[in-house]
This record gives C-alpha cells, sequence and structure tokens, in this order.
C-alpha cells in the first residue's frame, strides 16, 4: 500500500524550505526498497541532474540512510555509484573521492569482508596523505577505520598503532570534547584490553 | 488500489475502454469488441494543492486475457488498426507548381508496414500538407483529414492477446483507438459449458515513463515562498512525484523492479452483448 497519496506527498515537496531529498524519496515511495531507492535516485537526478555534485552527495546521503536500516548491499551499491561518479568527474585524487572510499569501505567492512575493506581503507589513507595532508582530522579518520578494521581482523597491534596516531591528530586538531576524540579513546581502550 | 483517490481519477480520465462480445456458443464464433478511447486528463487541484497539471499517455498496451476454454481462431486476430494498407490511395496524374506530374500517396495511413515506427507516419502527415498544397493545378483535390491518430498492433504474448497502442504523428495518445464498430477478434467455445462461466478480461497497461506530465505551474503560494532554482527543481521533482503517485495507484505486482512494472490504468471484464 502506498505511504502516502499524490496531494500528501506534493504538498510535503512544497512545503519545507528545505528538502532531504533521500528521506523524501523513501517516505513517499511503495513497496519494496529497490524502488523506493530507484523513486529516490529519480528525484535527485531531476532536482540536479545525474553528475552534479549533489547528487553525489544525495547518493552517500541515501547510502547512510539505507545502510542505517542495516540493508547493506543496498548501501554498497549506492556508495559505489557515487564513487563512480566522482572518478568520472573530479577523479580519484581528491578528498571527497576518499572520503566517498571510505564510506565505501565501512560497508563493506560491515559485511564482515575485512581484507577487501582494509585495501578500500588503506588507499583512502593514500589520498588523504597526498591531498589533506596527515594534520587533517578527516585523515584521522580514515586511519581510525582502518584501526577498526584491524581490530575485526584480530591484528590487535596494527590496530593500537593506528588508533594512536589518529588519537594525537584529533587532539591537535579538534575541540578536546569533540565525540571523535571520546570514540577514538574508546576503541583504543578496547585494542589495549585485548592486547593485555 | 491505494487510497489516493485522485490518482485513480486521473487514471480514469485518461482511458475509456467498454468491451463486449457476441453471446457465445458451443462452436459457434462470436464476435469480440472492444471500444478505446484516450483523453488527457487535468489535475487542478483545491486550495490547499500546492500545483496544477496535465497528464497524458505516452503509449499503452491492450491486453485480452481469455478463458483457457475458448478458442480463437488465428485468422479473426486483427494485426493493426486501423489497416496499413487499406486506406491508401495512389493519386495518379496530379501536376505540381512547376507543372510536371507527381504521383504521390496520400490520405490515412500510409502503406508502411507494421515494424514501422511513428516516424514513418510523421512522414505520411506530412506529406498530406504536401499533397493539399499542389492540387491547385491537379486534377483530384485532397479533402480526406485524417482521423485515425492512434495504431494498434497485435502481439501474442504466452495466452494473452496484447495490442500495442501508439500515436501517428503525435507524442501522446488521444482520441479513438477502436471505435468497437468492427470485431477486434473472434472466440469459439471448445467445450460445451456454462457459457456464462467464461471470462474474458480485458486490461490496459502502461509503465510509468508512459505518463506525460506537462503544464505543471505553482500556485501563488508556493510561488511566493519559493522561488528561482529552488522553485524550478520543485517542480522537476514534482513529474517524478506524479509518475510514481500514478503507477502506485493501481500496481498489478507492487514486488517487481520498478523498471519493469506494469501500471493497470483500466480492468474490465468484457460483457455479453444482448439485444
Amino acid at each position: 500500500m502506498s505511504t502516502s497519496s499524490l496531494e500528501e506527498a506534493l504538498i510535503d515537496l512544497f512545503a519545507a524550505e528545505e528538502i532531504d531529498v533521500a528521506r523524501f524519496g523513501l517516505r513517499h515511495s511503495n513497496g519494496a526498497l529497490k524502488g523506493k531507492i530507484k523513486f529516490a535516485n529519480n528525484l535527485a537526478a531531476a532536482a540536479f541532474g545525474r553528475y552534479d555534485r549533489n547528487f553525489v552527495a544525495h547518493l552517500n546521503n541515501l547510502a547512510a540512510v539505507v545502510r542505517a536500516q542495516g540493508r547493506y548491499p543496498e548501501a554498497e551499491a549506492l556508495f559505489r555509484e557515487a564513487l563512480e561518479i566522482d572518478a568520472a568527474t573530479i577523479g580519484t585524487a581528491d578528498p571527497d573521492y576518499a572520503a566517498h572510499l571510505n564510506n565505501l569501505a565501512g560497508v563493506v567492512d560491515a559485511q564482515g569482508r575485512y581484507s577487501e575493506a582494509e585495501a578500500l581503507f588503506r588507499e583512502a589513507i593514500e589520498i588523504g596523505v597526498a591531498t589533506i595532508g596527515t594534520a587533517h582530522p578527516e585523515y584521522a579518520k580514515h586511519l581510525g577505520n582502518l584501526g577498526v578494521n584491524m581490530y575485526f581482523q584480530e591484528k590487535y597491534a596494527e590496530a593500537r598503532a593506528l588508533l594512536e596516531q589518529a588519537l594525537v591528530i584529533r587532539k591537535a586538531a579538534l575541540p578536546a570534547d569533540h565525540p571523535d576524540i571520546a570514540m577514538n579513546e574508546a576503541n583504543l581502550v578496547a585494542v589495549i584490553a585485548k592486547l593485555s | 488500489m491505494t487510497e489516493s483517490t485522485n490518482s485513480a481519477r486521473i487514471l480514469q480520465e485518461l482511458v475509456s475502454l467498454e468491451s463486449w462480445h457476441e453471446p457465445l456458443q458451443f462452436g459457434q464464433k462470436s464476435k469480440f469488441h472492444i471500444a478505446l478511447a484516450f483523453g488527457d486528463a487535468r489535475y487542478a487541484g483545491k486550495d490547499n494543492f500546492p500545483i496544477e497539471f496535465r497528464v497524458r499517455l505516452k503509449r499503452a498496451t491492450l491486453v485480452v486475457k481469455c478463458d483457457p476454454e475458448l478458442r480463437i481462431p488465428r485468422a479473426t486476430k486483427v494485426r493493426a488498426h486501423p489497416p496499413m494498407q487499406k486506406t491508401v490511395r495512389q493519386l495518379q496524374g496530379l501536376k505540381n507548381s512547376t507543372g510536371t506530374t507527381d504521383s504521390i500517396t496520400a490520405e490515412g495511413q500510409a502503406a508502411v508496414s507494421a515494424k514501422e515506427g511513428p516516424s514513418a507516419s510523421a512522414k505520411v502527415a506530412r506529406k498530406i500538407e504536401n499533397s493539399s498544397n499542389k492540387s491547385h493545378e491537379g486534377q483530384n483535390e485532397v479533402t480526406e483529414v485524417l482521423t485515425q491518430h492512434i495504431r494498434m498492433i497485435y502481439r501474442e504474448v504466452g495466452d494473452e492477446h496484447h495490442w500495442d497502442c501508439e500515436p501517428i504523428a503525435a507524442e501522446t495518445l488521444k482520441g479513438h483507438a477502436h471505435e468497437g464498430t468492427s470485431s477486434l477478434m473472434e472466440l469459439t467455445p471448445k467445450v460445451d459449458k456454462r457459457l456464462s462461466d467464461m471470462g474474458i478480461r480485458i486490461m490496459l497497461k502502461c509503465k510509468s515513463d508512459d505518463f506525460e506530465i506537462t503544464d505543471i505551474t505553482a500556485n501563488k503560494t508556493v510561488m511566493e515562498r519559493l522561488r528561482g532554482d529552488n522553485l524550478e527543481k520543485r517542480l522537476r521533482m514534482a513529474r517524478e512525484v506524479i509518475k510514481e503517485k500514478l503507477a502506485d495507484a493501481q500496481l498489478e505486482v507492487v514486488e517487481l523492479d520498478p523498471k519493469f512494472r506494469d501500471v493497470i490504468i483500466a480492468d474490465i471484464l468484457s460483457v455479453p452483448d444482448v439485444d
């Protein structure tokens, strides 16, 4: 059954000053997730065009929403689509490409394909070194994610080194009460517990 | 069918479909008829409705499903409507403005094969205009107007009978596809049983991409609040929303990949035509 009527969907579309296309598409489409995703992407393509940065942002946003629902294969497909557009438009030597690679690695990791995810995280780190530098919090995020990946592969020593490196960067670049620092510290404690 | 009654109403306005057949008799042929016409639907909402728009269909398929105990003699199926060859008239000895003699094809449907697309028909329509211009000095006057705007082409799909409806020299379906004055095929009951049990179901289907949404205009309140690119973006998105909701209104199978989903615009049963 339809989640909303034509009127409700159109009133919703024209109501807000800003619109989250991904959530709007999922809310107002009927049936299976595949159909909802297609509808959301058609909306975003109509709004921005398929090779616009806003469309890529939409794909990542939609993938994140779908991932949060535990639908990893669908999220992975969306992250990959975003990367394909990135590669064709901004190229692979770009911080955005690295960030989106990191997203893809995360959902691959979440499906237990750790080696595959590791390669993607490492690629994101390499691009980060070449583009944003090693003092950037985004770079620290890539290191932290690889550290967690190492933890799940039971490579605790390497996990510790990566998480410590990430924490140093974060403490230097972010306010002391930033949630990324707290998360980094908690992950590091978990790794140290395994090592001891 | 969902609660979205306006979506359903739009679909109803797009199509008029009726079907009837001669009373069935064991071993006897009964003529089967349909009357099918296409229109356009204008959505002009209530005060709180943010936009207005118009809907037309680019193409559609008429599907006839017969009881398996009804035989359809192959020769009785109408393969193309209007008939491709019948209305061709060769105008001989027509003089053009340079005084030379032309032999041109004109009036109604030209002799195009069923495989040719709408572009072939478009050429035919232009030929008719040209021939009218040339006819001042000619021996013949072209006076007939092309009245058939929709072509129906038959194909068999499993145990179903499909007629694809496509516009002739136009982008959308408008007017009569079939007026029902002649039969579409004949039915012969293969068994001697209660003939009223033998059903003939007729559906009109399309894909969601077959809806053409035009003339989308925002109401005054929306135009005052959303401007420029923000408004243009919403209007473009509105087209996708309308297509999605029309498709949702009467879906046959919801779980299929949307690419393959059929939207059922009309679904009726043929009734015996008893005087």
